[in-house]
């Protein structure tokens, strides 16, 4: 059993895209979201997959890693597809029709439309996470939270707490496949019956998992405190992220191109 | 009667730049009623050995039979017969009392409550801890050492003709050792048992027969007297003889003819003393 979604799974790399500051890539990514969900047709959508498909080219990340998000969220797109093409006794075309239920053209298409944007969505986060470290995403939203610190917001802790989640994610993963190997070795099985059997087949893989990660939680919080771990008031940073010309550039620049093509198309 | 290992290779990530051979053409065969300590440095593949012979890797060349039958295909789940005790295995342990927790596996082979009580109950006695004392208490209770036990329970409950132990001692303290050790020379009367260790002291003792693993290759494979009498063999495969060899080895270096070495601290005194009188 791996972890089917790739958030947290960075693929180190050297590439314009890993280079790129994490607060001007989060600020594209916000842009890129933007133009999805103002775009009104399909031309906006293929703009926003080529620049998908540049980015991920660019980034050197192999496609297969970028679409394993996408599989993640396979279920949402079904849905998405049938909720709108599915029409209860149709009077327009119908591309197929079984007793009263048809699959209307035109719902199909905006169905199309619906899903292709969530498919777009998830590899432009999956983008962000996979060519981003999550110390550095980490800081990065640290600084961009920064201002609410005068609302007295626990920015720093906020970010401590990211940074630790996202550490642990694959840890946590590994350790799940370790306990489902273990019980299916005394005969568990977890593709047999219902949703309700299957889900309680899950019973014996879930409690170990969580206490051994509330057991890990408390170690943790310790082993900190021993280290003078005080909450993140005052906390300086071994290496300070800069954003440089080029990073500013490139936001300006791509976030102009992107929420324009929202506009227009 | 064996569960034999044929020829086996196994590579991780085979075709990758990370291509990293574990076990390279391995003949091995672990028989009933034998306890088996499988030694090795760390990545020496003994624990991929193991989880081939458990069946939870496919070999990419050889096969793996049990007792006679040919078992393969990528199976990632472990053959009915052979129980597997993984590294810390109390990992596993999550029903709301010990009893309830070891007999799930006998509930899972088909078996009534009152039969799978029983299994239960009997693995409980086998691992020495008194069902009356822990059957009723939540497994999250017990100390490091009861629940290891209580874990290597679950598996002995189902019965299995071959137990592999993966590390069974790690992290134990004295009594958790000694508590774990008992159980594998009990095991022997009803499993062939094999235990996966990189610290030779521990089961040495107690062992039938040793096999050494060196980069994936079998380097030594015969009975634990045999290695014992070749101390030398150790570091062969990249680990130190145990202390009380070591002290018999550093005393034949220093011209005391023993006739033999022996594991046991008292046996190995005698015979230190013995030729000490000889040289004299």
């Amino acid at each position: 059993m791996k972890a089917p979604v790739p958030f947290g799974q960075f693929f180190p790399g050297d590439s314009p895209v890993h280079r790129l500051e994490p607060r001007a890539k989060m600020g594209l990514v916000a842009a890129y979201m933007v133009m999805l969900f103002t775009v009104d047709g399909f031309a906006g959508l293929a703009v926003a997959a080529g620049l998908a498909v540049l980015a991920v080219t660019v980034s050197s990340v192999p496609p297969r890693l970028v679409l394993r998000g996408v599989r993640a969220v396979s279920v949402i797109l079904v849905f998405t597809l049938l909720a709108h093409g599915l029409r209860w006794n149709p009077a327009t075309v119908t591309l197929v029709r079984i007793g009263p239920i048809g699959l209307d053209s035109q719902g199909a298409l905006t169905g199309l439309f619906f899903a292709v944007r969530i498919v777009l969505l998830v590899i432009g986060t999956s983008l962000l996470t996979l060519t981003t470290s999550p110390v550095r995403l980490a800081d990065a939203l640290e600084r961009l939270m920064r201002p609410l610190e005068l609302l007295r917001f626990p920015a720093g802790e906020v970010a401590m707490m990211l940074t630790v989640a996202l550490r642990f994610i694959p840890t946590t993963a590994e350790e799940a496949e370790k306990i489902v190997v273990a019980q299916v070795a005394r005969g568990a099985r977890f593709d047999r019956g219902g949703p309700l059997k299957r889900a309680r087949a899950y019973v014996p893989v879930l409690v170990p998992l969580f206490v051994n990660l509330f057991r890990r939680a408390d170690e943790l919080a310790t082993a900190m405190e021993a280290r003078c771990y005080r909450g993140g008031t005052g906390r300086t940073r071994y290496a300070e992220s800069r954003m440089t010309v080029i990073d500013q550039a490139a936001l300006l620049l791509g976030a102009s191109v992107m929420i324009s093509v929202g506009m227009v198309l | 009667m064996s569960l034999a290992l044929t020829g086996v290779s196994y590579t991780y990530a085979a075709g990758t730049s990370f291509a990293t051979r574990a076990l390279v053409s391995v003949d091995v065969a672990f028989g009933p009623g034998e306890v088996v300590l499988v030694l090795g440095a760390t990545g020496s593949g003994k624990s991929t050995l193991l989880r081939v012979a458990a069946g939870l890797l496919a070999p990419d060349a050889g096969s793996v039979t049990l007792d006679g039958r040919l078992v393969d295909g990528p199976l990632a789940v472990v053959r009915p017969g052979v129980g597997f005790v993984f590294q810390s295995p109390e990992m596993q342990l999550f029903a709301e009392t010990v009893e309830v927790d070891v007999a799930f596996g006998p509930r899972n082979q088909g078996l009534s409550e009152d039969e799978a009580r029983i299994e239960a109950l009997r693995a409980l006695a086998a691992v020495g801890l008194d069902a009356e004392e822990f059957g009723t208490r939540s497994p999250f209770s017990l100390s490091g050492g009861e629940a290891r036990r209580a874990a290597i329970a679950g598996v002995l409950a189902m019965t299995p003709g071959y137990l592999l132990l993966d590390e069974p001692t790690a992290g134990l303290d004295l009594s958790g050792r000694e508590a774990v050790q008992a159980i594998v020379v009990a095991a022997r009367t009803r499993a062939g048992v094999v235990v996966v260790t990189h610290d030779a002291e521990e089961f040495l003792g107690v062992a039938d027969r040793v096999i050494l693993l060196s980069e994936g290759r079998v380097i030594f494979d015969g009975p634990a007297d045999e290695l014992v009498q070749s101390p030398e063999r150790f570091a062969e495969a990249g680990l130190r003889a145990p202390e009380i060899l070591r002290a018999q080895m550093l005393a034949r270096d220093a011209g005391l003819a023993l006739p033999r070495f022996a594991l046991d601290p008292l046996a190995a005194a005698a015979l230190i003393a013995g030729a000490r009188e000889g040289a004299r």
